[in-house]
């Protein structure tokens, strides 16, 4: 029944209800108190004039007797019995009390009650609203902190420091949950992304052994039919040599792609079956010269410059270092790709950079490997989901690089991350140091999550 | 039954209406826009009764009525005529106004001149003199609650406006247009009161016709000299003026739903101002025949001791139409001035980076605001008890300072050259203080002359600018043939 009526109404009514009682009360008191003494008072004084006039035998004009009685007589009616009898001379007076003179005379008296009566209600009108605003602000919050939640926003409620004890606890167990269910949503998000990696990594193992049995079918076929040309050609059959040679050229087509295929099958089984990982200590140096060796001239070609660098002292890392320059290599390549649409907008940087970094919770330091381009960023519509598998923006992309790169370094115990803006795209690969003491628990690690790749 | 008890009963009969009708003061989800223009959503009827109630002020009541009580119909020529002058200029800037969705009347400026100073400038005289309308309305206010509740005038009496003032304004412009609905309607009941029961022999329209043409009435008017004939012109050119460039009017056709509801607005009005002026007076001309001295008193107390010749009752009704008239002006005004002092002269700036940052931000800000009107309403308290001069010259000041200030700029756009209406304002502000405070010229000649002042600076600029343009336009002309 009261859904329809704000806090601020309630509490308005409420206050001045007992605004209203309160001065009421007050005021009623004190009237009825003042109403009886000077009724009182004027039957007292009434009484006395009559006994002295009765004594001494007055005969006066009546507005003088009136005039001695005080204003709140007043002459009777004819029909009327009279309260008060006065004998004036030979004759009579009758009077009555008149109540609203004396009400009328009350009200004079007392208007500073009844002004004090009317601050005190506006007073509390205000204070009921100044109440309400303190009850109603937090709420007004946690009702926007809810809708935020319920559209998938991460939301933080701060605390309102006119609020009582109560709304602070209500705000800190809001956030709470607020916190709470951005961890559940965090791995609902991992689990539903495990369950589709292990069903494509089925459905792409059953696939692949479908395609690679006829294409390996279809090698055989090919080379012994290149070899039949070949032995043909040799022998010299001239008037057919024209023909012989399209064959060929055909033959060496379906040769180039049928080995595409095969690598694009091998990727997969990489993907969903990754290799055995021989962890290592690895130099994160060594990393760097071969990236010079083998990106440099991928990016020149490009028109790229390639800049490679180490922040601090040397870094070795644990590691599988084939691994791991697969690593780089793929960042590269996308970090290369990724420039193609510059075209003389700004220069063109490809960036490599090792070294060691703090972890993401402060306590300790991790190996780190940076690889950035000045391209035009990734849009914010796909940023999440450049990790996933078979994800492209590029027509001739597998969509496999990046989530291969997470697998790997997730198979290190590392994590790989991603900043980009306008301005160009930075990976962040981190990979576990190789000092002593972290060894034993790392490898434990590292063979744990080798296994789960191999059972997927 | 004595009056006092009549006007103990009106009085406590409008807390009591104040309090239940002018609603909710913090509203479930408020803005800045809610809270500054209703959220423009005021349809044509609201809009006319807030317009309407904030026009009717103790000084267009009380004022008005006491300078006809002395001088006759000349004070109805120069005020009355003034006031409704100003009227007609409104048609003429509501589209202008709601183009460009600005919040307050200095940010218009800054939006329409691109110069943040003549914001900043504009606001701070609207604070200024919006304190000082607001003492004049304490102040009546004060006199005529302790008029009724035979009461001495002091801080009790004002300080009941100061309550009234604040649970009403605190709910921003929708609290106001609610309480403004309640008070225009007690204004022309109390004024049509007046009207009907102030001829001592009952209401006729023979008896109303001989008032109204009476000889002395009249004759004042053709016995007026040259230089009296001037000097109504000028205060009702300057009163016109005032009223025409007034932020309170202004901000009211910002608040419509529509333009069309805005030209409803303006288009009604008339009348009921009319009607109001009409009935008051009516009644002053019939006090001015029957009971031509009253004895020398304080202008709101005079005008409160002619109500003793109307039967209790409609006595009562005239003078809590003054109270709601009081009202109805201060709490429009104490918007205004906490709009310019919070949103336009030291506006709290958001904070960037987080999402949730508007809602607290615009908390944040309501709750400054708030702050706001309080110091600004005790500041005005203060300043009542302050032996400041007659209201009616606050009045006038105040009044004057307005029309500096926007009358060019909301009218004239074609004059001014944006770049110098910050000097062009400041020079005439300066000048008019000048004139006023130092000189001691009356503020409506000093306004003339400054207006006059402001005029030909504008038309100086324009035409400096004018030649400028034509000389580089003939430099650029000289520079093609020689190529």
């Amino acid at each position: 029944m009261l859904n329809k009526y704000s806090l601020e109404t309630l509490m308005k009514w409420i206050f001045m209800s007992l605004a209203v009682s309160m001065v009421a009360l007050t005021l009623g008191a004190r009237l009825h108190q003042s109403y009886a003494a000077k009724k009182s008072a004027a039957v007292e004084s009434g009484k006395e004039l009559a006994v002295i006039s009765d004594e001494r035998k007055y005969s006066l004009p009546k507005e003088i007797v009136m005039g001695q009685l005080g204003p709140f007589w007043r002459e009777s009616l004819p029909d009327e019995k009279p309260e008060l009898v006065i004998r004036n001379g030979e004759s009579t007076l009758g009077f009555d009390l008149d109540p609203k003179s004396i009400i009328i005379s009350l009200v004079e008296e007392e208007r500073y009650l009844i002004l004090v009566g009317l601050l005190g209600l506006i007073v509390a009108v205000e204070l009921a609203v100044l109440i309400s605003y303190v009850l109603t602000r937090p709420l007004r919050r946690l009702a926007w902190g809810c809708r935020q939640i319920a559209q998938g926003s991460r939301v933080k409620i701060r605390h309102n420091a006119l609020s009582p004890y109560e709304f602070h606890e209500l705000t800190d167990s809001f956030n709470e949950m607020a916190n709470e269910l951005e961890k559940w949503k965090e791995v609902q998000k991992q689990v539903s992304r495990m369950d589709r990696l292990a069903a494509l990594g089925e459905m792409i193992s059953g696939l692949s052994h479908e395609i690679r049995n006829p294409l390996a079918s279809i090698r055989i076929q090919l080379d012994l039919l290149r070899m039949e040309i070949g032995s043909i050609h040799e022998e010299g059959r001239s008037s057919e040599e024209i023909a012989l040679c399209d064959a060929k050229e055909y033959i060496s087509i379906l040769d180039s792609e049928i080995d595409r295929l095969n690598k694009t099958v091998s990727q997969l089984l990489s993907f969903v079956r990754p290799k055995q990982q021989i962890i290592s200590k690895v130099s994160l140096d060594d990393i760097l010269s071969w990236c010079e060796s083998m990106v440099k001239s991928q990016a020149e070609k490009q028109g790229i410059a390639l800049m490679t660098g180490r922040i601090g002292g040397a870094v070795s890392v644990l590691a599988d270092s084939e691994m791991l320059r697969h690593i780089v290599m793929n960042l590269s390549l996308n970090a290369i790709q990724s420039m193609d649409p510059l075209d003389g907008e700004r220069k063109k940087v490809l960036s490599i950079v090792v070294g060691r970094t703090a972890t993401v919770n402060g306590t300790g330091e991790t190996g780190v490997i940076r690889v950035s381009d000045t391209g035009p960023g990734i849009p914010e519509e796909i940023q999440h989901r450049i990790f996933d598998p078979f994800f492209t923006t590029r027509q001739d992309g597998t969509g496999l690089g990046l989530s291969i790169v997470q697998r790997i370094a997730e198979g290190f115990g590392g994590t790989v991350s991603m900043e980009t803006s306008s301005e160009g795209t930075v990976f962040s690969v981190f990979i576990p140091l190789a000092d002593e003491g972290q060894q034993g628990t790392i490898f434990q690690h590292m063979e744990a999550q080798s296994n789960e790749y191999m059972d997927s | 039954m004595s009056p006092l008890i009549y006007y103990l009963i009106a009085f406590g009969a409008y807390t009591i209406s104040i309090i239940l009708m002018t609603g909710q003061s913090f509203a479930w989800k408020e803005t800045r826009l809610s809270f500054y223009l209703g959220g423009r959503r005021f349809s044509a009827f609201s809009t006319t009764a807030t317009f309407c109630a904030t026009w009717i002020s103790p000084l267009s009541l009380v004022g008005f009525s006491m300078w006809l009580y002395s001088d006759g119909y000349a004070a109805f020529f120069a005020s009355v005529n003034g006031w409704l002058l100003g009227l007609l200029f409104f048609p003429f800037i509501v589209k202008r106004l709601r183009l460009k969705r600005a919040l307050s009347l200095p940010e218009w400026l800054e939006k329409t001149y691109g110069d943040i100073r003549v914001r900043k400038l504009v606001a701070l005289t609207m604070v200024f003199l919006y304190i000082l309308y607001l003492v004049t309305q304490f102040r009546a206010f004060g006199i005529i609650v302790s008029y009724m509740l035979d009461i001495p005038s002091g801080f009790t009496s004002t300080s009941l406006i100061y309550l009234f003032v604040l649970y009403t304004t605190f709910g921003g412009y929708i609290s106001v247009v609610r309480s403004d609905i309640l008070n225009l309607f007690l204004i022309i009941l109390g004024v049509t009161a007046a009207a009907a029961y102030s001829m001592p022999s009952g209401f006729s329209l023979g008896a109303a016709a001989d008032v109204l043409l009476l000889k002395d009435q009249l004759d004042m008017v053709r016995s007026l000299s040259y230089s009296e004939i001037f000097s109504v012109f000028a205060i009702m050119l300057s009163w016109g003026l005032g009223v025409a460039g007034n932020p309170q009017y202004a901000v009211r056709i910002l608040a419509c739903r529509t333009e069309k509801d805005a030209y409803k607005t303006i288009a009604a009005s008339p009348f009921i101002v009319g009607w109001v002026y009409i009935c008051v007076t009516f009644f002053i001309l019939v006090c001015r025949s029957y009971y031509p001295v009253i004895g020398d008193f304080e202008e709101t107390l005079s005008f409160a001791k002619l109500g003793q010749f109307l039967p209790p009752f409609a006595s009562a009704a005239l003078l809590v139409g003054v109270i709601a008239a009081a009202v109805s002006t201060a709490n429009s005004q104490l918007l205004l001035a906490a709009c310019s002092l919070c949103y336009d002269l030291f506006p709290i700036k958001m904070e960037k980076g987080t999402k949730d940052q508007l809602v607290y931000y615009e908390d944040r800000f309501l709750v400054v605001n708030r702050v706001a009107i309080t110091v600004i309403a005790s500041a005005a308290l203060l300043l009542s008890h302050a032996g400041l001069p007659g209201y009616l010259m606050l009045g006038r000041i105040s009044w004057t300072l307005v029309a500096i200030c926007f009358f060019f700029p909301l009218f004239l756009p074609s004059w001014i050259i944006k770049e110098k209406l910050f000097f062009v304002l400041s020079t005439a502000l300066s000048v008019q203080c000048f004139l006023v405070f130092a000189a001691g010229i009356s503020p409506e000649n000093a306004m003339l002359a400054v207006l006059m002042l402001e005029a030909l600076l504008f038309k100086v600029f324009s035409s400096s600018s004018l030649k400028t343009y034509s000389e580089s336009i003939c430099r650029e002309g000289q520079g093609s043939h020689a190529e």
